[in-house]
């Protein structure tokens, strides 16, 4: 666990110090969220019933923007097979790049959502939401990390992870969006949906972590 | 032990043993298998068929106890947006789990680049990357059992291959497999000599 621990530390001190993925994202998202405000008339169209499936499509390119230099640096010069040679598991490296990616997704998704608060005139009406909404966070984040090494040995690059990823995503997401219409009181939200998005999440979760320990040997 | 890639034999037949401390040199030309070799004895890489054994344990299998190894290899296996220091702390920690920066102080003043301690790895030259790659390879030698080294005097100026050859390979006791093309530098260190010549070895030792 101390290994992890280290990891973890480095993970998020390099994160912070290499801005260019994090600040890429959240750009991403503020610029998008901005258009929609100048490009949907909120006179004729009733926005908050596509508000939250906008905001998760947005969530997910930037999330995909995140995270797909990952692994970058460390596939790279050989850090990986440096940790290797000192017997650190693979799966710590994944959980900590997960856990480092999810934090930043996170905050992004709740800066976005703060934005959106103040440009579409909605209100947030059930904070408990926010609980699902960020395990589900956690579940989409796991499985971009560990596609990312795909898009560095690729040559088609990060394109494999649109590929690979999306289509496994789309039950997450519309969880997310039935979670995120009841964040805003829009609608009541009904139990199928938390329990999907929760079941999925955890099922990610776990399939990534795995999985990365291929992709990363291959 | 074979390896293969794509169907194209890379090693053929590697049988040997070697001796605890004993210090091997592994020569040949370009293209004759010596990384990959020294990949497969580190467990980086799987043998197609075959395996290491060290101290009768399979180092291919996860589970079991694996030796302490330092290698260093062609890819500096250091993070280029830390510098040296952050670096070598970063795996001091990860070894032994201690932060004590004395064995880091030491190695960095015995290759002579204490004074870039804080500067980035991206932005060393090669020379100086190459130390600061043979001192992570060399941290935590009162552990360490092995020592893997591929071409380890690349891009070394003079004084540093005097540093190298005098501090790591004549004086460490430890068990030492390097890849070498310094042919004339050999009799100065190595026990023992590998040639690989299309996939195979022929073992000669030069105490006989």
């Amino acid at each position: 666990m101390k290994q992890l621990t280290i990891l973890f530390k480095k993970d998020i001190f390099l994160f912070w110090r290499d801005t260019s993925s994090w600040i890429a994202g959240l750009a991403f998202g503020v610029i998008s969220i901005i258009l929609y405000a100048l490009a949907i008339d909120i006179f004729i169209l009733e926005i908050q019933l596509i508000l939250p499936g906008l905001m998760w499509v947005t969530f997910l390119f930037c999330g995909i923007l995140i995270t797909s230099n990952s692994f970058e640096n460390e596939l790279n010069e050989g850090f990986i097979d440096g940790l290797r040679i000192m017997n650190v598991p693979m799966v710590f490296i994944a959980i900590s790049k997960i856990l480092v990616n999810f934090i930043f997704i996170f905050s992004t998704e709740m800066v976005l959502i703060f934005i959106s608060v103040l440009f579409f005139n909605i209100e947030i009406k059930s904070y408990t939401m926010l609980i699902p909404i960020s395990f589900i966070t956690l579940g989409f984040v796991s499985l971009l990390t560990c596609l990312s090494p795909i898009s560095y040995k690729a040559p088609t690059g990060t394109i494999i992870t649109y590929i690979f990823g999306i289509p496994l995503l789309i039950p997450l997401i519309l969880a997310a969006t039935k979670i995120t219409y009841s964040l805003f009181g829009i609608t009541v939200l009904e139990n199928h949906w938390l329990l999907l998005g929760i079941l999925f999440s955890f099922w990610q979760i776990i399939m990534s972590v795995i999985l990365f320990q291929f992709i990363i040997n291959e | 032990m074979y390896k293969s890639f794509s169907g194209q034999n890379v090693l053929r037949d590697i049988n040997f043993n070697i001796q605890s401390n004993e210090k091997l040199a592994l020569i040949g030309s370009n293209g004759s298998g010596k990384t990959t070799l020294l990949k497969i004895i580190s467990g980086i890489l799987q043998p197609s068929s075959g395996t290491v054994f060290y101290d009768n344990i399979n180092i291919h299998i996860p589970s079991s106890k694996k030796p302490s190894i330092g290698a260093a290899f062609n890819e500096s296996m250091l993070d280029e947006r830390m510098t040296v220091m952050e670096n070598l702390q970063f795996y001091q920690s990860m070894i032994s789990g201690d932060n004590d920066s004395t064995e880091i102080s030491l190695l960095l003043k015995t290759f002579n680049i204490k004074n870039l301690n804080n500067v980035l790895i991206k932005n060393l030259s090669k020379g100086m990357k190459q130390r600061a790659v043979l001192i992570r390879a060399l941290l935590n030698q009162e552990n360490q059992s092995l020592l893997l080294l591929d071409e380890p005097s690349n891009n070394l100026d003079i004084d540093a291959k005097e540093i190298l050859l005098k501090n790591v390979l004549q004086n460490t006791k430890k068990t030492i497999i390097a890849a070498t093309h310094d042919i004339q530098n050999i009799n100065r260190w190595a026990t023992s000599v590998i040639e690989l010549k299309n996939g195979r070895a022929i073992l000669t030792n030069l105490k006989n």
